[in-house]
């Protein structure tokens, strides 16, 4: 099927290229505030590239990276600079929605193919047709968590997010529209800042409604805390959070005894491979890095391999496109994936939106100081 | 200098550098444009910025919060109201937010969009102004820090104006490279006159000596609170540029540490100088990315090798070392045109 | 509303503004002194509880599973004898030098960023190149957290101990400023700084006294805020200590007294705004800065009604 598609719009062109690099961007936070993860991301984007670099007609793909310093100017001029002076044929990244959301407008002027691996706020996609999602949106994020609590009969809930996070209050609004559609009731909302450290107020407040669920999308340091404060007052219902908390060193660290119990919603586990070339990915990172990929890393790869699928099917031998023809064959191999296996699952995606369909999540659990499987939620 | 010299050499300059502006914008590529279009941003806000600290010699730490309150008036202002019922996904949008709507296809409505954020802003600092400028100390420093922090909370707080943490995003993007490059030379001119008005001369002799000021009859509130208003006016100016041109705005984009930059650009060049705040610009911007591979945990120097965080140890140190050593910046607080007049001076 | 929630809240605002009272000392003396806003002030709490944090890890070599008085009070002196010296050396190298050459006071202002934000970015780098992160867990014995209960109200030792340790302090230092010859010596120095000069007062050892007390109570206010809310990061006194500078001009500037009131007003406001009012909850962080407005427009010279051209301390 896709090689129909890549052969009928490489039939028109005829080759007499030589073998040639070929330039893919990334962008993503490699200093500031959360380089963390754009670092975790940059690792998982190496491993699959040193694998998958090489084209069938002999072309190679390069990487050029670029840091956009977690800053919306720089990410502009990172993403323009790629774009213009680097001739990339595809970007991917940036890491967070809100910066996913400054490049928005250039993808569109200069036509550029970008694929955003891990932002998961749902206004990323809409209104263009050059930016393609890797992962689940927030709205589906949230109807995981509301979809679990409901199956469980815990029926009335406690939501805690965090004000100042675009990520956790568009989560908190999903997780809220599903479980209230499913018949649970929604006994209060809290709100939380980060760098806040007393929740006192919060879990008294909680204590109060003793709900039979603490649905908390928030990130780790404030997770870590809360939960500290939480079940000292003794409060004892579940709680569960979004892919904010998946950092179970961080949380373990910050929580100690506390963070026993604990649920979140997850891209993947890294103890279930769900494809072939998963398992491998998963071997050779803890062979390499030492340590078992955590989401960054795979959904990092995953943006990659959509990319090299992508520009396999355009770089074909009889290959003579122009930049700007290349780049819209891209795009539209991009927008047009089917049944891609990669490492968190086979991708698929929406022609339309540009959102991948039928992309499950994971809930997984900390249980003695250890994350644990706990279901597998496809949409 | 006689007016008539005066306004020939403003249009000598003027003509160059819309020369430049258009010339530039054919020779180079996107990204160089790019950069050079946030340097035009920064020099708005730098000297802007020095007219308070520098020229009137009050410590404030203001610019993240006016330049924050100038790119969410021109946001409203200028994204239509379908969009932003589209936009606010948090709460509905107060009616009055959301109808306001200056159509930014129609000549002049970018502009006024503009002049009504530094309106905003300067109208902001006159209510700030007043239990700041009454009492002698160093208030200001302390409460123009904590403003900064007030209106990240109020725009957080505040889903119906604001959109909240989401921020707004779809923000027309009028602001093309030749406009910023006229704002910020309007800019330049303008800030020049203000200087070396009469205005200018009295925020001067605040600076050097408060108590001699006003014993010369000078009302130093109201100079004070002045310098504040048009510091705020152009930092709002600023911001509804740096809004147009990014298209995005979130509250995230603007804490201290836009300010704490604009005060390194500042302390380099030279406090109380124009030109001296324009060099700082430049060099601080080219700076930063020299030195980014110190924050690159994957290049090698030398022996060592980068650690996320370190530029920032570099930059505060540089910061600390110039008002130690060289307390008076690369200028002083004269104009690159005062050396060279010096020169002439001696040569002759 | 039960009384046991508003007994609960009031302990609570007891506890987190003895907390910005220790802060707000150090702000307090040394304003008074060099009419400096010593901006690193609050930088200083952060360094006092990473210090605390490094001295128990090399003590108990990294292993915090157990950690016993004797220790743990080893490591609280080592740190607030480093934190001393880390306050006594921002004033040699930044502030020193520009009071000797007789810089204007926003050269000062600028250095102080200058240091706050060194410091910050100094154990950023410590905290991810050595300790393995930019968060890290704060550990102590397990019996400050042992919980009373008292009738409904459920409360840690610690939430009893820092306002008293906050009120014995508060009486050291007063003992300290007008019953010792360092003390007084201090006081002239606030009231006419050249004149005592002139009169052959090392004034360095004193304004560096100065310095040191006021960083010392800053690292305990910092392990104590550590030990409240036990998760500690580089940027963790930025906020803080602004907001105990507030609380500082809310008191009085220039009163010890003062700086204490200011203190616990701020603690009890904080606390029980989000208590009761919760929708307000996310102006939390405002609040200081909008009392510090209030208090600048009708009465700039604070609670303790401190006439700066005239008195001090």
């Amino acid at each position: 099927m896709k090689k129909l598609v890549a052969l009928g719009l490489s039939a028109l062109v005829a080759s007499t290229l030589m073998a040639k690099e070929i330039k893919v961007g990334v962008l993503q936070p490699l200093t500031g505030p959360i380089a963390a993860f754009g670092q975790k991301t940059l690792d998982g984007i190496n491993l699959v590239h040193s694998k998958y670099n090489k084209l069938p007609n002999g072309d190679t793909i390069k990487l050029v990276v670029v840091d956009n310093q977690f800053d919306k100017i720089q990410t502009v001029n990172g993403y323009k600079r790629l774009v213009s002076n680097e001739n990339v044929v595809a970007v991917e990244g940036p890491l967070a929605s809100s910066m996913a959301l400054a490049v928005k407008r250039f993808a569109s002027d200069t036509k550029t193919p970008t694929v955003t691996q891990i932002a998961t706020n749902p206004r990323v996609t809409k209104g263009t047709n050059y930016i393609t999602r890797a992962c689940f949106t927030d709205d589906f994020q949230g109807t995981v968590a509301a979809k679990y609590a409901l199956n469980h009969k815990l029926d009335n809930a406690v939501v805690v997010f965090d004000m100042k996070q675009d990520y956790s209050v568009g989560l908190a609004k999903a997780f809220m529209k599903a479980y209230k559609k499913g018949g649970g009731k929604i006994l209060k909302t809290l709100f939380i800042n980060t760098g806040d450290k007393d929740f006192n107020a919060q879990v008294a407040q909680i204590k109060k409604l003793n709900p039979k669920f603490i649905y908390t999308p928030i990130y780790a340091p404030e997770e870590g805390l809360f939960l500290r404060q939480l079940r000292a007052a003794g409060v004892k219902a579940p709680v569960m959070g979004g892919d904010g908390i998946a950092d179970p060193g961080l949380l373990k660290k910050l929580a100690g005894k506390a963070a026993n119990g604990v649920m979140y919603t997850d891209h993947f586990d890294a103890a279930k491979a769900p494809t072939k070339l998963s398992a491998e990915f998963i071997k050779e990172f803890k062979a390499k890095y030492n340590r078992a990929p955590s989401a960054f890393a795979a959904t990092g790869a995953d943006g990659y391999l959509l990319i090299y699928n992508a520009v396999k099917q355009c770089d074909t031998p009889a290959n003579s496109k122009n930049l700007s023809e290349f780049k819209a064959c891209v795009n539209n191999a991009l927008r047009h994936t089917k049944n891609l296996e990669a490492v968190t699952g086979y991708l698929t995606i929406d022609p339309n939106t540009g959102n991948p369909v039928n992309k499950p999540a994971v809930i997984e659990k900390i249980v003695d100081g250890k994350t644990q499987f706990v279901e597998l939620v496809k949409p | 200098m006689s007016a008539k010299k005066y306004f020939a050499l403003i249009a000598i300059v003027t003509a160059i550098f819309i020369a430049f502006l258009y010339f530039s914008s054919h020779i180079f590529g996107g990204y160089t444009i790019t950069v050079l279009g946030s340097i035009y941003i920064f020099i708005i806000l730098a000297i802007s910025y020095n007219l308070i600290n520098g020229v009137t010699g009050q410590f404030s730490l203001e610019p993240n919060g006016f330049v924050a309150i100038g790119a969410y008036v021109t946001a409203i202002l200028l994204i239509s109201p379908e969009i932003k019922s589209e936009l606010y996904m948090l709460s509905e949008p107060l009616p009055l937010i959301r109808d306001v709507f200056l159509d930014p296809s129609k000549p002049f409505n970018p502009f006024f969009a503009l002049l009504i954020s530094g309106a905003f802003s300067a109208l902001v600092a006159l209510t700030l102004a007043f239990p700041v400028f009454r009492v002698r100390g160093d208030y200001l420093a302390i409460v123009t820090l904590g403003f900064g922090f007030i209106i990240r909370i109020f725009l957080i707080n505040n889903p119906e104006i604001s959109n909240g943490s989401m921020g707004l995003d779809s923000i027309p993007g009028f602001a093309s490279y030749f406009w910023i490059g006229v704002a910020c030379l309007v800019t330049v001119i303008l800030v020049y006159n203000i200087v070396y008005s009469r205005y200018g001369r009295a925020m001067k002799a605040v600076r050097d000596d408060e108590d001699a000021a006003l014993a010369m009859g000078v009302n130093t509130f109201k100079i004070k609170t002045l310098a504040f208003m048009t510091s705020a006016f152009f930092e709002g100016v600023g911001g509804g540029l740096l809004a147009s041109s990014i298209g995005s705005i979130s509250p995230d984009q603007f804490t201290f540490m836009l300010t704490f930059q604009l005060l390194i650009i500042i302390v380099l060049g030279g406090l109380g100088s124009m030109s001296g705040a324009i060099i700082g610009t430049i060099l601080f911007l080219g700076g930063m990315e020299l030195l980014r591979p110190l924050d690159q945990a994957t290049k090698h120097l030398g022996p060592f090798h980068g650690i996320p965080g370190l530029r920032m140890v570099v930059f505060s140190i540089l910061l600390l070392l110039i008002m130690l050593f060289a307390r008076r910046g690369l200028l002083g607080d004269k104009e690159i045109w005062d050396y060279i007049k010096i020169k002439k001076f001696k040569e002759s | 509303m039960d009384v046991g929630f508003v007994l609960q809240q009031i302990i609570n605002g007891f506890s987190l503004g003895s907390m910005y009272a220790l802060i707000a000392i150090g702000y307090t003396l040394v304003y008074g002194v060099l009419r400096l806003i010593n901006f690193a002030h609050g930088d200083i709490m952060m360094v006092g509880a990473f210090m605390t944090f490094i001295a128990l890890g090399v003590l108990t070599g990294w292993n915090f599973s157990h950690i016993s008085m004797p220790v743990f009070f080893t490591a609280v002196g080592i740190s607030i004898l480093i934190t001393a010296f880390v306050g006594i050396l921002t004033y040699v190298s930044a502030y020193k030098p520009l009071l000797d050459k007789g810089a204007p006071k926003i050269s000062l202002l600028i250095t102080a960023i200058g240091i706050s934000f060194f410091l910050e970015s100094l154990f950023n780098v410590i905290a991810n190149q050595y300790l393995g992160g930019t968060y890290q867990a704060f550990y102590f014995p397990k019996w400050f957290s042992t919980i009373i209960h008292i009738g409904p109200l459920t409360i840690p030792v610690l939430t009893i101990i820092v306002p008293i340790l906050t009120l014995i302090l508060l009486l050291g230092v007063l003992y300290i400023l007008y019953k010792t010859k360092v003390g007084i010596a201090i006081r002239a120095l606030a009231f006419d700084i050249y004149t005592v000069k002139l009169m052959g007062a090392n004034s360095n050892f004193i304004i560096g006294f100065v310095f040191a007390l006021g960083s010392a109570l800053a690292a305990i206010g910092g392990i104590a805020y550590a030990m409240a809310y036990p998760s500690i990061d580089p940027y963790m006194g930025m906020l803080v200590g602004l907001k105990a500078f507030a609380a500082a001009v809310v008191g009085g500037i220039g009163s010890v007294t003062g700086a204490v009131i200011g203190g616990f007003i701020l603690g009890f406001v904080e606390v029980a705004v989000p208590g009761f009012l919760p929708e307000l909850g996310g102006w939390k962080d405002a609040f200081a800065f909008i009392l510090l407005i209030f208090v600048l427009l009708f009465k700039p010279t604070g609670i303790m009604g401190i006439d700066f051209e005239r008195q001090r301390f």
